[in-house]
């Protein structure tokens, strides 16, 4: 039953307990994740952050600290323009990062569609 | 050798509008005119300063992995001397991480804080644009506080950091030695015998092994002297 | 004229008939299963197509032309391009004439499918009457035709330097047998119509290498059914595994020209007509070359002829490497010489995936935007996300606008929405269309007649999709990829959708700009991909620098330019994999020794600006500067 409010959790993160089984996935596909030095630029570049308040930065460390829901709402907001992979200054691929993100989120399954039907045009 | 090193041309990084805003200008350009007060750039009375660390250093995109070592402190003593000279106006640094190793660094960097109220932002600097005042826009991150932050300036300082003298390759060449991976001269070792080229006799000085600090590039130099000393004398 | 064998057959026909009905009836399964997989409309188009008399002559057209003759084969290398057509127009020429010999000397054997292939043996013409002479001479010319273009073919495999081709493909076990038995068919044709000729007729080649024999062999007959069985077999084999090799090519494409002419595209990634394209393949190996990631040898079987390989294998891990690691530049379908669209086979491959999480950009409000676009001026500017990143080109851009005169509005001074093409390139096409929906409503607002872009990313993008998305006037962009003529600049919904190189060329054009020409710097022109091969624009840029100094060119330009490394379109290509490939493309344009490298794509200039020696400017940057 929900009343609408509850005792809210601790918000601190217990290193001991979280759960990182998504960020060693990421760490698979995407080893990139490892060298984020948490400096801000994709944040601040970003195109999407003006309405979605996405920050790739922060999807990383939610990552990294187990805040799974916050890093999943501020994905739905990038555009994959590309900014952020510019001005990275460790190199880091990040269109790649959130791709996989996207995709690999609930599980290391590929998985496929193929009987869409689109006009495929480019 | 001591064939030192090059400031890093900051208008490479584009995004900063060096060359392109007249408001923009290097940490060379303000030391210029802190002996000279000659620049054009610079306005009279300005209301906001802001000072961009780490440019085109612990960059790939620049294509320089290495710490300017001296960027941060040069800042923070360029941001006070401006604070004295504008006492109205709002000093910004914007930072990675402030690197303060040297002696008395850290008392300069309270300084600044505790004295000058020098305002010190987490976040890279990554758009720089002109509004209409004539002044620039500067967007970052506040890291720490997880926002975004925007700010209008009347001047932009980008603290361009130590890259390799380009020269590095040709003269290494002349002497058979070899560059290293981010084009400084390579050490015999880089702990135990950084003035030491891996060929015998020939000694190796200051930043062109790599960003040196004045007390460190004065240290290897009597260091290097003294090696000489010794080989010239057949003491090793 | 005498039927040698009386009853008009021998078992040595049965490897080849074997072969021949095996492959017919794939042939015509196969053709079954791909018109079961096009969608209803395509399919109807299609039947259409076939019967509307314009297109029904132009597919014939096409067909012969580069089936048969290779004709852009032949633009491109002539010593391939003979290779080519005189194998497959000699075996053409070979199967004509030898159904018009069963015809003329022994029309009741017609109904018999091998009589044409083995007429020599068992028909006795005389070269001495004149129909015969002329029958057998041709097929002794096309025969020797034929053989020249194999004698190539195997210098080819050993040495492809020789026809310009730095790399070639590696061939798979069952294309070395395809290939061995193709070599075989015709050197065993000759030697099987050889040690018949005294019998049965022959003509220049197969006398006078039946005399050969005669003096070197004692008896020479007892050769010649050996030599037939072992031409049948040859033919057989051959036809038997083509179904599963690289020479499916040549039934594919047959069914991609008149496919293509119907005005199909690839709707699903693996059926349908992508899967036309997938066969039409014939692993020739061009568009290695081409690709601008080979300068990694690592990355050279990622070029397309390894992803149509793919395909056919079903690797599933493979094709998602080849097809996400692809820069989408475009030159391998420029190259390709039947018309495997490489970038767009990529794209739909990743428009098949499953993700997680879906972008929603409902909350995406465009409206303060709308407010602030709704003013004066007629033309709106979009700088576009790689411009903000690149501030000296938007600077650029408005202080030449400021000197024509023109009345502009921006249209994202503090940031915009992404113009879509990204999320487009990524296969995510409804999200796409999502962020293109809300510009165009920015654009809407601002009542503009003009709609100016710096980034040929976002111009492409407005240019090619914006009539479709309004629902109004579709297809009036001159399409996508290979041969997008930059003519005409389509005018959508009132609005004109240019980019600043072709605004500026007509202001320089008008007169409304007067440049100051110095002749002494010398410019080179690089050719972004999504301007040149993507919309065509070639020429516009060049004009404006012609303009003002003097224009060099690169090694390889226009539609063969190479991509700078820079680009969106590649989703895996990690930074450091592509320094390798923009100092090629920087080798490439400097070959001239130029003074400035002149761009129109802020991708472009920020890429080569990391590694060039020589400066980089934008075409508005190069204007600007010459204008007092």
């Amino acid at each position: 039953m929900d009343f609408g409010f509850g005792f809210s959790p601790s918000s601190a993160a217990d290193l001991d307990k979280i759960d990182l089984s998504l960020y060693h996935r990421m760490e698979k596909v995407a080893p990139d994740i490892r060298t984020c030095m948490g400096c801000g630029s994709c944040s601040a570049t970003c195109t999407g952050a003006p309405f979605s308040g996405m920050s790739l930065r922060k999807v990383i460390l939610a990552i990294q600290r187990g805040k799974e829901r916050e890093a999943r709402e501020m994905l739905s907001g990038c555009m994959l323009c590309g900014k952020c992979t510019m001005v990275c200054p460790r190199g880091i691929n990040t269109r790649n990062l959130i791709i996989s993100l996207c995709r690999y989120w609930d599980s290391d399954k590929r998985e496929y569609d193929f009987s869409r039907e689109v006009e495929v045009k480019i | 050798m001591s064939t030192g090193f090059t400031l890093f041309p900051a208008a490479k990084k584009e995004e900063y509008g060096y060359g392109v805003y007249d408001r923009v200008i290097t940490n060379a350009d303000l030391e210029h005119w802190f002996n000279t007060g000659d620049d054009a750039r610079i306005p009279a009375e300005p209301k906001a300063v802001g000072f961009v660390h780490c440019v085109g250093s612990r960059d790939l995109k620049a294509g320089n992995s290495q710490c300017s070592k001296v960027c941060c402190i040069t800042a923070i003593k360029q941001a006070m001397e401006m604070k004295e000279k504008f006492p109205d106006a709002e000093v910004y640094c914007f930072y990675m991480d402030l690197r303060l190793f040297g002696k008395k660094y850290e008392d300069f960097y309270i300084n600044a804080q505790r004295d000058y109220g020098v305002h010190f932002i987490r976040g890279r600097v990554s758009e720089v644009s002109e509004n209409i005042a004539g002044g620039v826009q500067v967007k970052a991150e506040d890291t720490l506080s997880g926002r975004p932050v925007r700010v209008q300036l009347d001047l932009l300082v980008l603290m361009a950091g130590i890259v390799n003298n380009p020269d590095n390759e040709s003269i290494a060449g002349q002497v058979r030695l070899e560059t290293d991976s981010d084009g400084f001269l390579k050490s015999r070792d880089n702990i135990l015998s950084i003035t030491e080229s891996p060929r015998k006799g020939v000694f190796l000085a200051g930043a062109c092994t790599g960003p040196k600090t004045v007390p460190e590039t004065v240290a290897e130099a009597r260091s290097a002297a003294l090696a000489i000393h010794s080989y010239l004398s057949g003491l090793e | 004229m005498i039927d040698r064998i009386a009853s008009g057959f021998h078992p040595f026909v049965l490897p080849f008939m074997f072969g021949m009905v095996f492959v017919l009836g794939y042939c015509v399964y196969g053709i079954i299963k791909i018109l079961c997989q096009l969608p209803a409309e395509d399919r109807r188009r299609f039947f259409i197509s076939l019967v509307t008399p314009k297109t029904f002559v132009k597919n014939i057209w096409d067909i012969f032309a580069n089936c048969l003759l290779h004709v852009k084969l032949w633009k491109r290398n002539k010593l391939l391009g003979y290779m080519h057509s005189s194998i497959a127009f000699g075996w053409f020429m070979i199967i004509l004439l030898g159904h018009l010999e069963v015809i003329f000397f022994i029309p009741d054997r017609i109904h018999l499918f091998y009589y044409p292939i083995f007429f020599n043996f068992f028909v006795a013409e005389n070269e001495a009457t004149v129909g015969g002479a002329v029958m057998f001479f041709l097929m002794d010319f096309f025969l020797l035709v034929i053989l020249s273009g194999i004698a190539l073919a195997i210098i080819k495999r050993v040495r492809s330097r020789l026809f310009g081709m730095r790399r070639t493909t590696r061939p798979s076990f069952l294309d070395t047998i395809g290939l061995y038995s193709l070599w075989a068919i015709f050197p065993l044709r000759l030697l099987a119509e050889s040690l018949t000729a005294d019998i049965s007729g022959g003509s220049f080649l197969t006398l006078s290498h039946n005399w050969l024999f005669r003096q070197i062999l004692i008896d020479h007959t007892d050769l010649m059914l050996p030599t037939w069985w072992a031409y049948s077999i040859a033919l057989g084999v051959f036809m038997t595994v083509l179904p599963f090799t690289r020479y499916m090519h040549i039934p594919a494409e047959m069914m991609l020209i008149p496919m293509r002419n119907a005005g199909l595209c690839i709707r699903n990634a693996r059926r349908g007509f992508a899967r036309v394209e997938v066969f039409s393949c014939p692993n020739c190996g061009v568009c290695i070359d081409a690709c601008p990631m080979s300068v990694r040898k690592a990355n050279i079987k990622d070029a397309t002829v390894y992803l149509n390989r793919q395909i056919r294998r079903n690797n599933e891990k493979r094709i998602e490497e080849i097809s996400d690691k692809c820069l989408l530049c475009g030159k391998c379908t420029v190259v390709c010489q039947v018309g495997v669209e490489g970038n767009v086979m990529r794209v739909a491959q990743r428009a098949t995936r499953k993700y997680a999480i879906n972008q929603d950009f409902a909350c995406v409000d465009v409206a303060p935007m709308k407010e602030k676009v709704a003013g004066e001026g007629n033309v709106l500017y979009f700088a576009g996300c790689m411009t903000h990143l690149t501030p000296s080109i938007k600077k650029a851009t408005l202080s030449v606008l400021d000197k024509a005169g023109v009345r502009y509005k921006l249209m994202d001074p503090d940031g915009g929405v992404c113009c879509g093409r990204p999320m487009l390139l990524a296969g995510r096409f409804d999200q796409a269309t999502e962020l293109f929906k809300r510009n165009v409503e920015i654009i809407k607002a601002s009542g503009c007649d003009t709609l100016l872009l710096s980034c040929p990313i976002c111009y492409k993008m407005f240019r090619d999709h914006y009539g479709k998305v309004l629902g109004g006037v579709s297809g009036a962009a001159s399409g996508s990829g290979a041969g997008a003529s930059g003519a005409a600049v389509p005018v959508l919904d009132g609005i004109r959708i240019v980019h600043h190189s072709e605004y500026f060329a007509e202001l320089v054009a008008a007169g409304r700009l007067r440049p100051q020409m110095t002749p002494d710097t010398r410019y080179v022109f690089h050719d972004p991909c999504e301007l040149g091969r993507g919309e065509g624009i070639y020429e516009q840029p060049r004009e404006v620098i012609r303009s003002v100094g003097t224009l060099v060119e690169a090694a390889k330009n226009l539609q063969e330019s190479i991509c700078c490394g820079g680009s969106l379109g590649s989703l895996s290509l990690g930074f450091d994999k592509r320094e390798p490939i923009t100092r090629n493309s920087l080798a490439n344009l400097c070959v001239e020794n130029p003074d400035t490298i002149v761009t129109a794509c802020p991708l472009c200039q920020s890429t080569f600006g990391r590694y060039s020696s020589v400066p980089v400017k934008d075409l508005s940057q190069v204007l600007d500067e010459s204008l007092a």
